[in-house]
């Protein structure tokens, strides 16, 4: 019975849980130093090339470059890849000449992948392939045009490449390649150079070229047994503008962050962190000579490194006063947009509690926006906006705001700061036009959590709160399209938590003001349409549809037709006020009662009608939320001392009833487990009953029951109990 | 009527004594023992000390990995396959090695070996190594794996034996226990032999303690044996809690900026950083974290020598052909001129 109850209900949590209703978020922690877009890891010529195609036909999609390697060359001008249907559209024959010798170009390069098929290239294969490439070698020369002189110099060089001829791609580099205009072509041409020098001993050079195209990725690995200080001070000294102290230097700042994040805590680690620190001030040393010296030209990075330094050292005076004048320093325009977010960062580390911080708060947000919206999107994130400044941004407000706000005793500005976070990001995000009209969708997110966790009176306190005036440039960027002017959407919430406190006539005020139109947009909806809170849970359970597809859809055979939070409501405290006033209830009125209780328990099928999502782990977790199962627990003891008098008498009704309490008390999970296993020296599991369970009482009063009655006839819920059954026989 | 009586006595004995094992079996050696190394990485190219070292233990046979199976998009495919940027001595002969992932097994290998045997031969071809006549196979099958394992090497046995060649295998310990696969030889890895997961003080490449609950299986294994020995070491990273996290690549611990020595062969980790990990993909990477730990583990000579006598004492003969894991300059220079001899010994 409880078996197939967890199983059920798992099944539901996958479907109606996007979280786990009453648990934290976890979440990362983004680095702040970033002074290259981090993009330069990954493939950044290949969006340049994109880009070169989209310009000479803006019908070109992304993927028609990379799938130029299968186009079969016999059957090109038949050929449907987009690059090649716009060349031969235009009349460029000089293009497709030119993309015939790229596609021959690139199927060689597939053929010298000997790992992707089992056939191994025999010598004639090789002489041919050889040979092919000297041929894309020579036509590759004698092109005597000059609109694609570029595409033709790199196709030569990336023909000696494949060769594996480096002394002739240094040779051609240096007296030909060089002479380019800029163009994405020259600078992968470059960038095969820089490979060249490489594998012909000239690292230094080499990783010089990278840096300056911007190819992080490369650098990281050529340097990657230099990455420490002295490696630093090494290429310093080599150059004190070396385009590859870029990526040092971030790295290093991200590494220290790293470290002094990770503080552990056992003393041993002490003389660690001393070592550490040691070094990091020899890093600000070399920073300070850096900025100092004239012949350097980006200041700016060190002064931000150094600053960024200092906060992570916990020195904000000294971190803010060094980034301030970072902002202004010499280098790249990213390496000054670098220090004024590491100046963000301290500055809201340093913050206090008065309207100049809130002021200064609103104006940082606001800046980090802006960058935001100009840096582009990280490669992989074609359908979000996630860049180094949405995560800084992220840092800023999760990490550092919000606790901030908490610990000054300003929850609701801490609630209110999560309320615009979120309504920005699902602005970055394409959210389908669906889900913006979801009733649910802010549940989603810290938003949701931290307005879920509020009690119901903290949830009217709130809504009172963004309604109210703004007191500074913070608050008035917060309260700015709030959603609380949505009256259904916090009449719904409201009565909802008062539903779940147990105030069910003051919940009826907020209900009735809820009409079934908005709650058909909730995720609730399929199983308020298809569930009834007073079937006896445990006769039976209501199953909601459990196919794939129906988990999936948001639209569900049945509609709410009526607000059952509402009606529960004037149910349950119709059945109360019989109870409260003049004594007029009956067992069964306190039967039912305890059926709608455990209902809107965490455990019955009605959940929704206290809460917007369930999880396997849910308990009693909300604040001030009522013990509905405990309460329908002492409701089933009341109910059968009412029906005591009635049973002694032999009362057929009473009978019943009976029968319908003992089984209903068994069937609650209430209190300690019912069961415990232990398990003996060659592993194997036995299960026993815990005698000290409330579960496990009723259990044996229901077996007495059985025991004793039998033979007068028992209901066939009782008589046919699996789990009685068991009961009996371990017992 | 009394010679035949005599007879059948004399043949009752034999019988006795064959049954009661009374006639010691003798193991049989590799074909040609000589001394010979493995060649493990993916571009060949010898550098001097590594020539230097060949010709001074007069190496005659090289084990060089050619390719690997493993699984792609389901089916076997050849990996990481030998790049021949260099030659290897003439008077060395070539063993193509293919490492076979366990998981391949079971997706499809019987489709693999002729697949198998055709590339091996179009490499040899194709980049001039001459003069093969054997090919191994490497694969850490299991019990479940086993039948379609030695389905797979029969196949490819009857095919290199349409060609005049032989196959042979490597063994590990554990597969002492087990029925030999259909080959004509094997080698038996005498390293790896612990849990780099485990860091109970013991040497995970080779620990005597590992070894010593497999001595018994030795005499008795039906298929003959030559022994590798590693020459080869291990920077492995665990977290604070013990936790093991990876085998690191080639890391300078000698970076006190990075590590700090905390023993013999023992650093901690004082700046955290990304870092590459021992991996054929050269992109893997991970996280060093304050506080975590390196261990340099690097079998000593006199174990290696010590695990050497026991199993020479174990199965005579074993150590007639002793193959040297891996060929490296890197890891050569840990040992001396004595310990290979000692090595190579038999």
């Amino acid at each position: 019975m409880i078996m197939k109850r967890f199983l059920a209900i798992s099944a539901l949590v996958i479907a109606a849980a996007s979280a786990w209703a009453c648990g934290p978020w976890m979440r990362p922690h983004y680095y702040t130093f970033s002074a290259f877009n981090r993009n330069q890891m990954g493939q950044q010529f290949t969006e340049r090339l994109n880009q070169y195609w989209k310009i000479y036909d803006s019908s070109i999609d992304n993927y028609a470059m990379s799938s130029l390697s299968w186009v079969n060359l016999e059957d090109f001008d038949k050929s449907n890849n987009d690059i090649i249907v716009a060349a031969r559209n235009k009349g460029d024959n000089e293009m497709q000449l030119y993309l015939r010798l790229l596609v021959t170009y690139l199927q060689e390069c597939n053929n010298v992948d000997v790992d992707n098929e089992w056939a191994y290239p025999t010598k004639l294969q090789v002489k041919e392939h050889n040979a092919k490439l000297d041929y894309i070698y020579n036509a590759a020369r004698t092109y005597e045009g000059t609109r694609l002189r570029p595409q033709y110099s790199l196709l030569l060089m990336r023909s000696l490449m494949l060769k594996g001829d480096n002394q002739a791609i240094v040779k051609y580099w240096t007296s030909t390649g060089v002479k380019l205009p800029p163009s994405v072509y020259r600078d992968m041409m470059q960038d095969i150079y820089a490979g060249a020098l490489l594998r012909t001993g000239d690292k230094a050079n080499a990783c010089r070229i990278y840096a300056g195209l911007g190819d992080m990725q490369s650098i990281k690995w050529v340097m990657r047994n230099d990455r420490d200080l002295e490696g630093i001070q090494k290429e310093y000294a080599a150059d004190p503008n070396s385009p590859t102290l870029i990526f040092l230097v971030q790295d290093y700042v991200n590494n220290a962050e790293e470290t002094l994040k990770a503080l552990p805590e056992q003393d041993d680690a002490k003389q660690d962190l001393a070592v550490f620190n040691r070094q990091l001030e020899e890093f600000k040393v070399l920073a300070q000579q850096a900025t100092k010296n004239k012949n350097c030209k980006s200041p700016a990075l060190w002064q931000s490194a150094l600053g960024y330094i200092q906060h992570l050292q916990g020195d904000n005076a000294a971190a803010i006063a060094s980034l301030e004048k970072a902002v202004k320093m010499n280098g790249t325009q990213r390496m000054r947009d670098n220090a004024r977010a590491c100046l963000i960062v301290a500055q809201t580390d340093a913050g206090t509690d008065n309207n100049k911080f809130y002021n200064l708060t609103a104006q940082n947000l606001n800046w980090l926006v802006d960058a935001c919206k100009a840096e582009p999107n990280d490669a992989d994130a074609s359908w979000t906006k996630a860049n180094h400044y949405s995560e800084v941004l992220q840092n800023v407000v999760y990490d550092q705001l919000v606790p901030k706000f908490k610990e000054w005793e300003k929850p609701q500005l801490a609630t209110a700061l999560l309320g615009w976070a979120q309504r920005y990001e699902r602005s970055l995000n394409n959210y389908t036009a669906e889900e913006e009209e979801s009733a649910t969708a802010w549940l989603s997110g810290y938003y949701g959590e931290a307005l879920d966790a509020l009690s119901a009176e903290e949830m009217i306190a709130y809504g009172q709160y963004i309604l109210s005036k703004p007191t500074n440039d913070l608050e008035r960027m917060l309260f700015n399209g709030t959603k609380a002017l949505d009256e259904t959407w916090f009449n719904d919430i409201v009565g909802t938590k008062l539903l779940r406190e147990g105030q069910f006539t003051a919940a009826i005020s907020y209900l009735e003001k809820v009409p079934t139109s908005y709650i058909n947009k909730q995720g609730i909806a399929r199983y308020m349409a298809a569930r009834d809170y007073n079937v006896e849970r445990w006769f039976k359970r209501q199953v909601v549809d459990r196919s794939w597809e129906d988990i999936d859809s948001r639209q569900s055979n049945k509609t709410v037709t009526m607000n059952q939070k509402l009606q529960f409501c004037k149910d349950a405290m119709s059945l109360i006020d019989r109870m409260t006033f003049g004594n007029n209830a009956t067992a069964e009125d306190y039967y039912r009662l305890a059926n709608l209780y455990f209902q809107a328990s965490y455990e019955g099928d009605c959940w929704y009608l206290a809460r917007y999502r369930i999880s396997m782990w849910d308990t009693v977790c909300y604040k001030n939320e009522m013990d509905f199962m405990a309460e329908a627990v002492q409701l089933l003891d009341k109910a059968m001392q009412k029906n005591k008098a009635a049973f002694d008498s032999n009362d057929e009704q009473a009978y019943d009833l009976q029968q319908r309490i003992l089984y209903a008390r068994a069937f609650i999970p209430f209190g300690q487990e019912l069961t415990y296993t232990t398990w003996d020296a060659n592993y194997n599991a036995s299960t026993h009953y815990n005698k000290q369970a409330y579960q496990y009482q009723a259990l044996l009063e229901l077996n007495n029951f059985y025991t004793r009655y039998f033979y007068r006839g028992v209901e066939p819920y009782i008589s046919k109990c699996d789990v009685l059954k068991q009961f009996r026989a371990q017992n | 009527m009394r010679g035949l009586v005599t007879y059948c006595m004399i043949a009752v004995m034999a019988a006795v004594c064959a049954v009661a094992g009374g006639c010691s079996h003798s193991p049989e050696q590799v074909d040609e023992p000589a001394p010979a190394v493995y060649f493990w990485r993916t571009v060949l190219k010898l550098d001097s000390a590594e020539r230097q070292f060949l010709a001074q233990h007069e190496i005659k046979k090289m084990y060089v990995r050619f390719f690997d199976v493993v699984l792609r998009d389901g089916r076997p495919m050849p990996n990481a396959t030998l790049r021949f940027d260099d030659s290897i001595p003439a008077d060395i002969e070539v063993i193509p090695t293919i490492f076979i992932m366990e998981n391949c097994l079971r997706h499809g290998i019987d489709s693999v070996a002729p697949l198998l045997v055709n590339r091996v031969l179009q490499m040899c071809e194709t980049c001039d190594v001459t003069g093969v006549r054997q090919v191994q196979i490497d694969c850490d099958w299991t019990a479940t794996s086993q039948q379609s394992y030695f389905g797979f090497l029969n196949q490819v046995r009857s095919l290199l034996a349409e060609r005049g060649m032989r196959l042979s295998v490597t063994i590990r310990l554990h597969q002492l226990r087990m029925t030999p696969p259909p080959a004509d030889e094997g080698v038996l890895m005498v390293y790896n032999t612990g849990d780099v997961r485990k860091n109970n003080g013991r040497n995970p490449i080779l620990d005597p303690r590992d070894v010593q609950p497999y001595l018994n299986d030795l005499n008795g294994y039906r298929l003959p044996l030559c022994a590798a020995y590693p020459a080869f070491g291990w920077q492995l990273l665990y977290a604070r809690n013990g936790e093991f996290k990876a085998i690191l690549y080639e890391e300078n611990l000698t970076d006190t900026t990075v590590y700090r020595p905390a023993g013999t062969d023992k650093y901690t980790v004082i700046l955290s950083r990304d870092v590459p990990v021992f991996n054929s993909d050269a992109s893997s990477n991970t996280w060093i974290n304050v506080g975590d730990s390196v261990l340099v583990m690097r079998p000593t000579a006199h174990v290696i020598e010590l695990v050497h006598n026991q199993l020479q004492q174990q199965r005579p003969g074993i150590n007639d052909q002793v193959v040297l894991y891996s060929l490296d300059s890197k890891n050569l220079k840990h040992y001396n001129t004595n310990d290979y001899e000692t090595i190579f010994s038999h």
